[in-house]
């Protein structure tokens, strides 16, 4: 099989970032790069614990500038393909050979996990998220894609080279979109099941956050 | 001349003469000077020159020349707001990928890779 790193930001995720580490271990990926974005806590040790390769940001800078740098270590460490799954314990990490089936078939460039909402344990403020998002990423910057939103993906060694983040927070989830739009890479979507708890819903993204999201990707535009 | 006519006047003396000395230690580059020089000459003719205000506001569709002005004025702002926030975003990048860089080379130093 490819030589697959698991990249996964996280930031203060002392309570849950062992679980999904041993998860993600358990299912045979022990390429694991956890990217701690300035935590306050012990997420950091615990994931040295786990023996993944931790590297930690200097000052809290986000989502986007952490996934940017797990993904650029993940290169330069010889990944053939990278997935990115968060540290809340949202995602299956048994899901990620379903994940990184499309690129090892070479049937896409880039793989998306795109969540059910239609279990009622979904909640109505992530739905709203989610149909919002894809309603501005169509809409306003043309790109069609069933959970712009999702964390959970994959990349192949190229695809993930060509993609340029330049947001530094939420708003990375449509900038990925975007990308692979513009590098015209072959997207494939799988659905994958998410774990809501009360502590991952605590964790992600808010409602409050759309408005800035939406500025920033405009800002990206008129800014190049 | 009207006292405020004097005050503007001292006012655009100073900025002027600020904005030389900056552009002359490179402080500034031409293209805000030229930008400073292009507003204080606007300041100019509104105080110097009403009529020209009036016309303007005509020209607009806007019935009181002190309208045209405010509404001028609230454009003014949006437009120095929208070039602030523009160069926070860029020193937010610039901030982020010297972070990135930093945490990068922690692959070197403690991974040996």
């Amino acid at each position: 099989m490819s030589k697959t790193y698991v990249v996964v930001p996280a930031f203060n995720e002392e309570e849950m970032i062992g679980s999904v580490l041993q998860k993600i271990k358990k299912q045979g990926f022990r390429n694991i790069v956890v990217v701690d974005d300035g935590s306050s806590d012990s997420t950091a040790e615990i994931a040295k614990r786990e023996k993944a390769i931790v590297l930690r940001n200097v000052v809290n800078r986000g989502l986007g500038c952490t996934l940017n740098i797990g993904i650029e270590a993940a290169i330069i460490l010889g990944a053939e393909i990278i997935v990115t799954c968060d540290s809340d314990g949202q995602h299956d990490p048994s899901e990620i050979k379903k994940l990184i089936k499309p690129i090892l078939e070479k049937k896409a460039e880039v793989v998306i996990g795109v969540r059910s909402f239609d279990k009622k344990d979904a909640p109505f403020s992530r739905l709203l998220i989610s149909k919002g998002a894809k309603f501005v990423n169509l809409f306003l910057f043309g790109n069609t894609c069933n959970d712009t939103e999702s964390g959970f993906r994959a990349f192949s060694r190229e695809a993930a080279g060509k993609i340029n983040i330049q947001t530094s927070r939420m708003e990375v989830s449509s900038e990925i979109v975007q990308e692979i739009g513009r590098n015209n890479l072959k997207l494939a979507e799988v659905p994958i099941k998410t774990i809501y708890t009360d502590y991952s819903l605590r964790k992600g993204q808010k409602l409050s956050n759309a408005f800035s999201i939406v500025n920033k990707l405009f800002l990206k535009k008129i800014i190049k | 001349m009207l006292m405020a006519q004097y005050f503007v006047l001292l006012i655009v003396a100073i900025v002027l003469i600020k904005s030389i000395l900056n552009l002359s230690k490179r402080k500034i580059t031409i293209a805000t000077f030229v930008f400073i020089v292009i507003l204080l000459d606007a300041l100019l003719v509104v105080v110097f020159m009403p009529n020209v205000v009036n016309s303007l506001s005509n020209f607009f569709g806007i019935e009181r020349a002190k309208d045209f002005m405010i509404y001028g004025a609230i454009a003014i702002l949006f437009y120095f707001l929208f070039r602030v926030y523009m160069k926070i975003e860029l020193i937010d990048r610039e901030i982020s990928n010297l972070v990135k860089k930093i945490s990068l080379k922690q692959l070197e130093k403690e991974w040996k890779f």
